[in-house]
């Protein structure tokens, strides 16, 4: 009786903690400029100053990002953390958006009056930042998901269409490995996915719709 | 007792067996509203006697039959968008789909206008 009460409270409280859940107030911006792959995020319609601001990346337990390895590379690192802090925290707004940060991934802002002891804590939305690519030939053919099911980019096609396959792609990885990790909403495209008025987008706008519907569908 | 066990066994194998099909999405060129159009093409093994293909929706939803019976390494025109899709075999109600899957995006014919 005594083992088993043990192991239920193993159960209940030796298990890998999950991401804390945060109010959320506004929304991240990719600000870059066209020569970099990489995003600078600003926090729009943060209303709520506080004293330490973080950028983190979502990174679930097991999922190693892209790579064409990934879920062999996984099953060494099983339990990994949810949301990672990216830098120190800092202490003005304005300085989230100097450090840059790679596509392929979710994102948030977080502002609290005490980071590590995540005292009094507002998060922002979730933002994909997307993978961009100079050339057709750096995007993998295939993106393989751990249980060794493949997902095609379509080779024939122009680039923006293959980043839109690669980075939903990608987003399928990544919410696969998240498993019952509880998600925060994600930050509104220009043009969502119930609409087909695309033409005028760019290619960041393109990769934002589609990752979108995606994202809200399945967490 | 060892004919069900090895009965067991071979059903076993063969559920769990992956099902080596490919799918891919091409690129049939530009629709009236300056979409791209996609086509579907396949190709799998002769060993299966029937292949159907499944859709769903890549923003949810469940895996639904599109058409029917196709025919073994064709292609067909594609018509919906933000689709996921993959070809499933069959044998005398025995089914199991294929381990690769595409996506058909709405995507622009001519190029946006920036990153």
């Amino acid at each position: 009786m005594i083992r088993i009460i043990g192991l239920l409270w193993l159960m209940l409280f030796a298990y890998p903690s999950v991401a804390k859940e945060f109010r959320v107030v506004g929304t991240p911006v990719c600000v870059t400029n066209d020569q970099s792959q990489r995003c600078g995020l600003q926090w729009e319609n943060m209303s709520e100053p506080r004293r330490a601001y973080v950028i983190e990346r979502f990174r679930p337990g097991g999922y190693l990002g892209n790579s064409v390895f990934g879920p062999v590379a996984a099953e060494l690192d099983s339990v990994g953390e949810t949301w990672t802090a990216l830098t120190e925290p800092l202490k003005s707004l304005d300085s989230l958006a100097e450090n840059t940060v790679d596509g392929g991934y979710l994102y948030r802002l977080l502002a609290c009056h005490n980071y590590e002891k995540r005292e009094r804590c507002v998060a922002s939305r979730v933002h994909w930042v997307p993978l961009l690519f100079d050339s057709t030939d750096d995007i993998p053919s295939v993106v393989y998901d751990r249980s060794l099911e493949g997902y095609a980019v379509a080779r024939d096609t122009p680039i923006w269409v293959q980043e839109i396959q690669y980075n939903v792609y990608l987003l399928i990885q990544t919410l696969d490995y998240a498993g019952g990790v509880s998600l925060p909403p994600m930050s509104r495209p220009l043009v969502g996915p119930e609409s087909n008025d695309i033409l005028d987008l760019t290619r960041s706008q393109l990769v934002h719709r589609a990752v979108f519907g995606v994202y809200e569908g399945k967490r | 007792m060892i004919k069900r066990v090895l009965l067991g066994c071979i059903l076993c194998v063969v559920t769990k067996a992956s099902f080596a099909g490919s799918i891919n999405a091409e690129d049939w060129g530009c629709g009236g509203n300056g979409l791209k159009v996609w086509g579907l093409s396949w190709q799998e093994p002769w060993v299966y006697p029937d292949i159907y293909l499944e859709y769903r929706s890549v923003f949810g939803g469940d895996w639904q039959f599109y058409g029917g019976l196709l025919e073994h390494n064709d292609c067909i025109s594609s018509p919906y968008y933000d689709q996921m899709w993959r070809i499933v075999a069959c044998d005398g109600g025995f089914c199991q789909a294929a381990s690769l899957y595409a996506y058909t995006p709405t995507a622009p014919c001519d190029p946006p206008g920036g990153r």
